[in-house]
């Protein structure tokens, strides 16, 4: 039977009907969306899913795991300047003790563990002036931990040759010799061993912020305390230079991160031999980044090392005081010395971070310091760390408020009891004083919840 | 009725049937009709229905019923310890672009208001917002460089370099003659070791500003990275004839001169550039001009140091800014007294911070020093002793008080405050070198010599105290 003409105008009418009103409302809602008709409709049938992503922000259920207790000498007074703390059984007596430098009394100390969780303090060597880091290394190979103290002369800005490349040799009983491998020098930040030439002692890698004048050498060990310099850089503000096979092929390579106004980390390629070939492998264009550290560690947990840096350095202007692009980033090594940048999260005064799975779920955590935050405001906060998700997304938790200035941090399992714990250094080089610290020994009390 | 007559009435009943029928359908029809719409109506209302679920799925996050662009707008920050004026001025930025939002303004439109929304972020150091509406003001605007350009400055801002590449050069592109986009694109691509492509930027610097010291600082420098160090030199002794005031060039040409072995030369080099002071950034108009929208008066200060040198101009329009933003803050004068040319100025500055908050510790710390340089020494230590008292419990306030009780005298006081501020910085050498001066002062001889002597040990190159020691220490040092 043939169809009447109504029926024929009705199939029309809800033909278009069933077509040209979604067509209008989908059209309309990619025109609202300022997307186009067929990603709307991709999007719709599932095929497609971009919508805002809220960016990780501030845990509202902090997690205060952390128990903190002073360690080392009390205040006594002073406005500490602790510049670095390092984590070592120094005399291998199977307790973790920490070593640090003081630049308030110039000096190095030794915070020694006893049975029990007791800590005492003393001093080690002669008065070395702004002691700015110092790294635990049996560089002479006789069985006992020396260690290796980059002299700057000044904490504050200088322009004069006051650094000194210093050794306190261990006389294999805690009993510490002054041995000064280089003196007269733009102002020495780091010193790190290895075997770069492959000759079985132990070199040296030596950064040198100085002010408007730095360095980074590395001095090969001719036997005898003597050593033959090396030059591999000459700019300003290089602040570490961590060591580590950062192209897989078995010896040792050199980082460094060169602040001031370049705000660039270099990789010195190492044959093998010692011969060095040099790649600017990342640097900021912000000539206010401040750069404040790295260190060398498998962030992905990929077989290779990447470089953990944070930038909060703020010297440069009195009152010190935080930027906004102040925070942690990692350059995630893809290989024949190529790495790709990755912030992790802002924090203003960002000054030293350490990568380390603080909640043992088999991912790696990044803990960092404040040395230049808000410490006006009550809230403003010196310790942090941005927990992974195991996707490498991080999410930023506060830890603790005070003490105030934090500059240095370590990490170890200080107890034994499986735990990462945390040791951090205060300088105080600004008001308020009234939230100060030395050595803080952060306990870790991680529950699973 | 009749046969003819039924037939007629037959007919007459067939005419009126056909009739009726036809009224009746007449009739009908627009019931039909307004039947048939009804159903056409109920079915575009069931797939319009149908069709609103389906995008309910795909709605975007936000207030229901909102544009998507809203979704792109960030919402406004927390303003609690911000000035009234920005929340004000944030607030109706932010109300004026949803409008624009909502009522379907063009997308230039409402680019250009997302644009500015985002600079007012960035200048009161809400950089995650400000990058949020600066990446809507690019999306929507294709014809304005600034917007790229300040989403790129944003970006590497917190270190990012390579998703800053394209949006440089979508800059140059847009408006090639703006040199600092060059320079800062030339930048980033040596950073990311692209030497061919940031030497080409350079250059186009170059163009642009003829003798331009940063972009011939950037060429030395790629010479240098590839191992082209005559070049680097002939590149510097160029550079440093068109800008022989620009320290970074004599300090980079010591490293070259150092690399040939001219320990002299490189000696010389270094030496000029020491005289000339300290690296500074090349000015750049679209971003340095914003902070002059701060509402923020800890940033507006922190930036009038940061200026100074840079462009005094813009520092003293930042100062006079955050003063006249927060006229009654003391921290705006404590500044002003780091940057007057006159002690006199300076103590006036000082005088106006306390005056505004008589609890300020820094204020009267700075006061005290200052007052002691003037030999107003009553004064100072009453100053400073306050300022103690205040919290600026630091070495210089302790040592300041110990001088200013030295010079009059009360070397008992004096002795007490710099033994304090050797306590609180036992490494400072001049610390030292007061306590040695009033020891001296004391009479107490043999520990006076013992704090010269360590004044050396912590800086061997400390002249009054090498001086004060060969002559005996005869009780003619030199005043700290």
């Amino acid at each position: 039977m043939a169809p009447s003409r109504f029926s024929l105008l009705f199939g029309l009418a809800a033909l278009a009907i069933i077509i040209l009103v979604p067509w209008f409302l989908v059209s309309r809602e990619a025109d609202r969306q300022g997307r186009s008709v067929s990603e709307l409709i991709s999007m719709i049938m599932g095929l497609r899913d971009d919508r805002a992503v809220s960016a990780p922000v501030d845990s509202r259920a902090d997690r205060r795991f952390l128990e903190r207790r002073p360690i080392g000498r009390s205040l006594e007074g002073s406005q500490p300047w602790i510049s670095h703390v390092s984590i070592v059984d120094l005399d291998q007596d199977g307790f973790t003790d920490v070593v640090l430098c003081d630049a308030t009394m110039n000096q190095v100390s030794w915070i020694r563990q006893e049975a029990g969780g007791s800590f005492t303090e003393r001093p080690l060597g002669d008065t070395i002036l702004a002691p700015a880091h110092v790294t635990p290394s049996d560089v002479d190979l006789d069985g006992d931990i020396d260690l290796l103290v980059a002299k700057m002369g000044a904490i504050l800005p200088n322009n004069d040759k006051i650094g000194s490349v210093v050794v306190l040799e261990n006389d294999g009983q805690e009993g510490f010799t002054t041995r000064i491998l280089l003196d007269d020098l733009a102002r020495v930040t780091d010193i790190e061993p290895g075997d770069f030439d492959g000759d079985g002692d132990i070199d040296l890698v030596v950064g040198q912020f100085g002010y408007d004048d730095g360095e980074i050498r590395w001095m090969e060990n001719l036997g005898g305390w003597n050593f033959e310099s090396h030059d591999l850089l000459a700019l300003s503000g290089t602040i570490h230079t961590p060591v580590g096979d950062l192209d897989g092929d078995g010896d040792l390579d050199i980082a460094a991160v060169v602040s001031q106004e370049w705000e660039e980390i270099y990789v010195f390629e190492n044959d093998g031999k010692g011969m060095f070939d040099r790649h600017l492998v990342y640097g900021a264009t912000n000539d206010d980044f401040g750069s404040s550290g790295i260190s060398l560690v498998d962030m992905d947990l990929d077989g290779d090392l990447d470089v953990l840096y944070s930038n909060g350095d703020a010297f440069d202007y009195i009152p010190p005081g935080p930027r906004p692009w102040h925070g942690v980033q990692w350059l995630e090594n893809d290989g024949d010395l190529g790495f790709t940048y990755h912030r992790i999260g802002d924090f203003p005064g960002a000054y030293f971070a350490n990568a380390v799975d603080g909640d043992l779920d088999g991912d790696v955590d990044v803990f960092v310091v404040s040395a230049f935050n808000d410490w006006d405001s009550p809230e403003a906060a010196s310790l942090a760390w941005f927990e992974n998700d195991g996707a490498m997304g991080f999410t930023r938790r506060i830890l603790a408020t005070e003490p105030t200035h934090l500059l240095a941090l370590a990490s170890a399992d200080m107890d034994g009891d499986g735990l990462v714990d945390l040791v951090t250094g205060a300088m105080h080089v600004s008001p308020p004083y009234d939230r100060m610290s030395r050595v803080t020994l952060w306990r870790n009390t991680w529950k699973d919840p | 009725m009749g046969k003819a007559s039924k037939r007629r009435t037959h007919g007459g009943r067939q005419a009126e049937s056909a009739a009726t029928r036809f009224a009746r359908r007449d009739a009908r029809l627009p019931l039909r009709a307004v039947l048939i719409a009804l159903v056409l109506i109920g079915m575009a209302g069931a797939v319009a229905w149908f069709t609103s679920g389906l995008l309910m799925r795909v709605e975007p996050t936000g207030q229901p019923g909102e544009p998507a662009r809203f979704t792109k707008v960030p919402d406004l920050p927390d303003t609690v310890g911000s000035l009234p004026a920005f929340e004000r001025v944030v607030t109706e930025s932010d109300r004026l672009l949803r409008q624009a939002i909502r009522s379907g303004a063009s997308p230039d439109t409402i680019g250009e208001m997302a644009g500015r929304l985002g600079d007012l972020y960035q200048a009161n150091t809400h950089g995650g917002l400000a990058e949020a509406c600066y990446r809507l003001a690019t999306d929507l605007t294709t014809d304005n460089p600034r917007w790229p350009y300040l989403l790129a400055y944003r970006l590497q801002e917190r270190g990012e370099a390579e998703t800053v590449t394209p949006l440089l050069e979508r800059t140059v592109e847009l408006e090639p003659s703006y040199a600092p986009a060059w320079l800062k694109l030339a930048e980033n691509r040596f950073k990311q070791g692209e030497f061919d492509e940031a030497r080409a930027a350079y250059e186009r610097r170059l163009a642009l500003t003829a003798g331009d010291p940063w972009a011939l600082l950037g060429l030395a420098r790629l010479a240098i990275e590839v191992g082209e160090w005559s070049q680097a030199e002939s590149d510097l002794l160029g550079a440093i004839e068109a800008a022989p005031q620009f320290a970074a060039l004599h300090r980079l040409l010591a490293t070259v001169h150092e690399h040939y072995g001219q320990t002299d030369a490189g000696d010389a080099s270094r030496q000029r550039a020491n005289e000339l002071g300290r690296f500074y950034a090349a000015p750049d108009p679209w971003v340095d001009g914003l902070i002059a929208q701060s509402f923020d008066v800890d940033w507006l200060l922190l930036n009038v140091s940061r200026y100074a040198l840079l462009d005094p101009d813009l520092s003293r329009v930042l100062f006079d800014r955050a003063r006249s933003l927060a006229p009654e803050d003391p921290d705006v004068y404590v500044v002003l007294h780091e940057h007057v040319e006159t002690l006199e100025e300076a103590r006036r500055a000082l005088e106006t911070a306390i005056s505004l908050d008589n609890s300020h510790p820094m204020a009267h710390m700075r006061l005290g020093e200052l007052l002691y340089r003037q030999g107003e020494h009553d004064q100072a230590v009453e100053l400073l002793r306050r300022s103690i008292h205040l919290g600026a419990d630091t070495a210089d306030a302790h040592r300041y008080l110990g001088l200013a009780l030295t010079a009059l005298g009360r070397l008992d006081d004096a002795l007490a405050a710099l033994e304090q501020a050797v306590a609180r910085a036992p490494g400072d050498a001049d610390i030292h070198y007061s306590l040695a001066y009033a020891l001296q002062r004391a009479g107490r001889q043999p520990d006076s010599t013992r704090e010269l002597w360590r004044v050396l040990e912590l800086n061997p190159g400390h002249e009054l105290a090498a001086r004060a020691l060969a002559i005996g220490n005869s009780g003619k040092e030199r005043e700290p």
